[in-house]
């Protein structure tokens, strides 16, 4: 077990995998001579060369159209986005082909691709630059949607979607992509500790308890675990224990975990950044009130981002973005004030 | 005041380092005006200043590294005075929290803070805080919501009002038009309601600590606890020894023994007459009655009853010897309430049956204006479907008092448990002959005794007294069964 950061752990997702299958390749913009915009394939120009690693020009649909290409004719293309804001110029490629073309080709060609770059909300880049957009692909039959919170999951799960056969979008938690192993550690021993096991690859939609608690359930994924994780330490001074779910991958969607947890704690506070009308905190509620109706002590909670575009003002985006003062009080309210 | 903010340039942007100053402390400069010149890990940009007036600090000298953020120079509307001019840059840490508010001048003093920094003040929260709070990199954001501000997860389906659209909130209550007032559903959260259910416990006699008093699991759990009786399920009535307590005690099995899950009446029976015996305090009156008259007009009957006519029994004279006992005692025919005591206009008997692991008690209504006729022709089907578990609702609720009959057991004696909701019951034993003293001379004679239990709020031992002195006149003097 090494302990590293996440941004870290995508660079050697990507370097043991490029190693291990030659048919995988990066994609995307300043992928090789610039480094990577986030770095995250800093190196990769020089020792896999310019076939494994291109450099394209400024076109989203250029670049999943030609994943998508790529991935029919038998490659492994890892198609990434400077940000997943970006990848809206390509939603028709990823919506209508990559997600469909297995099925529109009764199985006989498939699409072993990875989608992947930097979502969420980040420090002032403001509403076109900052945004959580996981329900646009969470609403695509077809696709798998994965939203790695801990260095482990951003290195393993990243590992598993490229060695899947359907395309994949992951979704890489900029907020917490560049802190340093300390914060981590402080949050939760061992949270920043990854395996060493090239071929540890976790099997898709499994969600995971990450603290065991009796009174509430916070469920959440990327960067809101981190955030569910404080909360639940907050909790704890007021002599409430939350457990606290980390969901891993939306599509496909594990409920088991978060229903158990809930039949156990009889309540739920289900946290996103997204935008909470129509979010994926919505459909996790109501498979919750669907399925554990009677186990409910309280109604659900939802924690989520305001529904706005995102403001630039620092002070305005601290507004508009859940923190875990917010999952604190809405855990109390399900608490009924306790 | 404006202050001048070390911007960011590019998503890796953490830090910048001052090339150079282009404005002077002191400098007039215009809004647009570019101020100083930042390098970034891209290039060289020129920043501008936002408002006109005066440069009048510097916070970070060329060389300098400032973070993302950190206030870098201040712009006011005057020019500077002169020590302040000369003064040496201060660290921009401690500097920047002094920059002023403009129209959110006091942020807020009064309501708590969640400790991340100065409180912005509820109406004027979300619009005009951000601007007013200055935020420097290296400090946490200036702004914390407001008491009464809700949270960011409040917008729903619209915009905010600032930013033209209406509000609506997650979690808060939609008033809904429609619905009959006054028919108010019992509030209760779904796992209280499951709890309730495997328990056998009526939410209805709960009291809720959730809001609008509903009822959450704490309450649930508190009344399964607590070994009150919450039961549900409708009246199951008394007849000695009493059953098992349904308070908390648990024993457990040793090997071999048997071992039966209770069924809704039995767990009724136990948890409604723990509740009896511990909530009222009984006292017991017991009398001898002499029955010789009572069966030989009861023979009478029977043997000129015409054809058609239906036996009367021992229980329906007994039950019409109460009524004409219990009009004369009204006091015996009441029950106790909130420190009342509720008299009732009639005289309902009911009568308890022993059938197959479990008792119920019909009831035969308004006994005092009812022949014994009557009342046998009523009373028989009764029993029958007690015995056949048949009976409707209305059969076995609205009693007054109770007779529990054990007369066919050879008893010579039983006390009863008072079934709640009345003020007495009376525990019947079999007739039995005895050597009795009449007129000085010991003689065989057919005697019963009978024990009335009562509640002790609503009748003293007196008044027990005289209602079995009423009711022994009445069953040996038998001819006021009938004219009664």
């Amino acid at each position: 077990m090494a302990k590293i950061r996440y941004t870290d752990a995508l660079t050697l997702a990507l370097q043991e995998e490029m190693d291990r299958d030659e048919s995988v390749f990066i994609i995307g913009e300043e992928v090789g001579q610039y480094l990577g915009t986030l770095q995250v394939t800093k190196g990769f120009l020089e020792k896999y060369g310019k076939n494994r690693v291109v450099d394209t020009p400024i076109s989203e649909v250029g670049i999943i159209g030609t994943g998508i290409g790529a991935a029919m004719a038998g490659l492994r293309p890892v198609c990434e986005m400077m940000r997943m804001d970006f990848a809206l110029p390509a939603y028709d490629q990823i919506a209508q082909h990559a997600a469909k073309i297995r099925y529109m080709f009764g199985g006989q060609f498939k699409v072993p691709m990875v989608i992947r770059g930097p979502s969420g909300v980040v420090n002032q880049l403001s509403a076109q630059h900052s945004q959580a957009l996981e329900a646009l692909f969470c609403h695509c039959p077809g696709l798998k949607v994965v939203v790695p919170a801990t260095p482990a999951d951003a290195k393993g799960l990243l590992k598993s979607a490229i060695r899947d056969d359907n395309p994949v979008v992951v979704l890489e938690a900029l907020k917490i992509q560049f802190q340093k192993v300390d914060w981590w550690e402080e949050i939760q021993e061992g949270l920043s500790e990854v395996p060493d096991d090239p071929d540890f690859y976790p099997e898709l939609g499994k969600a995971k308890v990450l603290r065991e608690g009796t009174d509430v359930t916070l469920v959440g994924y990327s960067t809101m675990t981190t955030t569910n994780l404080r909360a639940a330490k907050l909790l704890e001074k007021d002599g409430i224990s939350a457990e606290v779910v980390d969901l891993r991958t939306l599509l496909p969607l594990d409920m088991a975990t978060p229903l158990a947890s809930i039949k156990k704690t009889h309540r739920a506070v289900v946290v996103q950044e997204q935008w909470g009308l129509y979010g994926c905190a919505a459909e996790i509620s109501a498979q919750i009130a669907e399925r554990a109706f009677y186990d409910l002590d309280a109604p659900v909670q939802r924690v989520t981002g305001a529904f706005v575009p995102m403001p630039y003002s620092r002070a305005l985006e601290t507004l508009a973005y859940p923190n875990e003062n917010d999952v604190v009080a809405a855990a109390k309210r399900t608490l009924y004030g306790k | 005041m404006a202050d001048i903010i070390l911007p960011k340039m590019g998503d890796a942007m953490e830090e910048g380092r001052i090339v150079q100053w282009l404005k002077n402390v002191g400098d007039a400069v215009k809004a647009g005006e570019p101020v100083v010149e930042i390098e970034t890990d891209k290039s060289n940009v020129e920043v501008e200043a936002e408002e006109s007036g005066f440069l009048q600090k510097i916070n970070t000298q060329p060389g300098e590294l400032a973070p993302v953020g950190a206030v870098i120079a201040v712009i006011g509307a005057e020019a500077p005075s002169a020590d302040a001019s000369s003064a040496p840059a201060p660290a921009p840490a401690a500097e920047a929290p002094k920059a002023e508010p403009k129209a959110a001048a006091a942020p807020a003093e009064s309501g708590k803070s969640n400790g991340t920094g100065p409180k912005v003040p509820e109406e004027t929260a979300p619009k005009a805080a951000p601007e007013e709070n200055p935020s420097g990199a290296s400090q946490p954001v200036m702004v914390t919501r407001a008491e009464g501000w809700k949270p960011f997860d409040s917008f729903v389906g619209a915009l905010p009002e600032n930013l033209g659209g209406t509000a609506s909130v997650i979690g808060e209550p939609i008033a809904v038009s429609g619905g009959s007032a006054g028919s108010e559903r019992l509030k209760a959260t779904p796992v209280a309601r499951a709890m309730a259910q495997a328990n056998n416990l009526d939410l209805a006699r709960l009291k809720g600590s959730g809001p609008d008093g509903g009822i959450v699991k704490a309450d649930v759990e508190a009344a399964l606890s607590s070994g009150a009786n919450f039961a549900t399920a409708p009246a199951a009535a008394s007849t000695a020894p009493a059953t098992a307590p349904a308070s908390s005690v648990s024993v457990s099995a040793a090997e071999g023994d048997e071992v039966v899950e209770y069924n809704a009446m039995r767990r009724t029976i136990a948890r409604r007459l723990t509740e009896s015996k511990q909530t009222i305090p009984h006292f017991y009156v017991t009398s001898e009655i002499d029955m010789q008259a009572y069966l030989d007009l009861r023979e009478q009957i029977n043997a000129s009853a015409g054809e058609g006519q239906g036996k009367v029994s021992v229980t329906d004279m007994l039950v019409k010897a109460c009524a004409v006992a219990l009009v004369e005692n009204p006091v015996v025919n009441s029950v106790f309430s909130d420190n009342t005591r509720i008299t009732r206009k009639s005289v309902n008997i009911g009568v308890a049956v022993a059938i197959a692991d479990g008792l119920i008690v019909p009831v035969v209504k308004n006994c005092e204006n009812k022949s014994l006729r009557a009342i046998a022709k009523e009373t028989r089907p009764l029993i029958e479907r007690a015995r056949e578990n048949k009976l409707k609702p209305d059969e076995y609720t609205g009693g007054t008092f109770t007779i529990s009959n054990l007369g066919q057991y050879d008893v010579e004696n039983f006390a009863a448990i008072i079934n709640p909701g009345e003020a007495a019951i009376l525990a019947v034993s079999s007739v039995r002959e005895v050597p009795a003293v009449v007129d000085g001379q010991i003689v065989p004679r057919k005697r019963m005794k009978v024990t009335l239990c009562a509640d002790h709020r609503v009748m003293d031992g007196v008044a027990g007294a005289i209602f079995l002195q009423s009711l022994k006149r009445v069953i040996e003097n038998p001819l006021q069964i009938l004219a009664g």
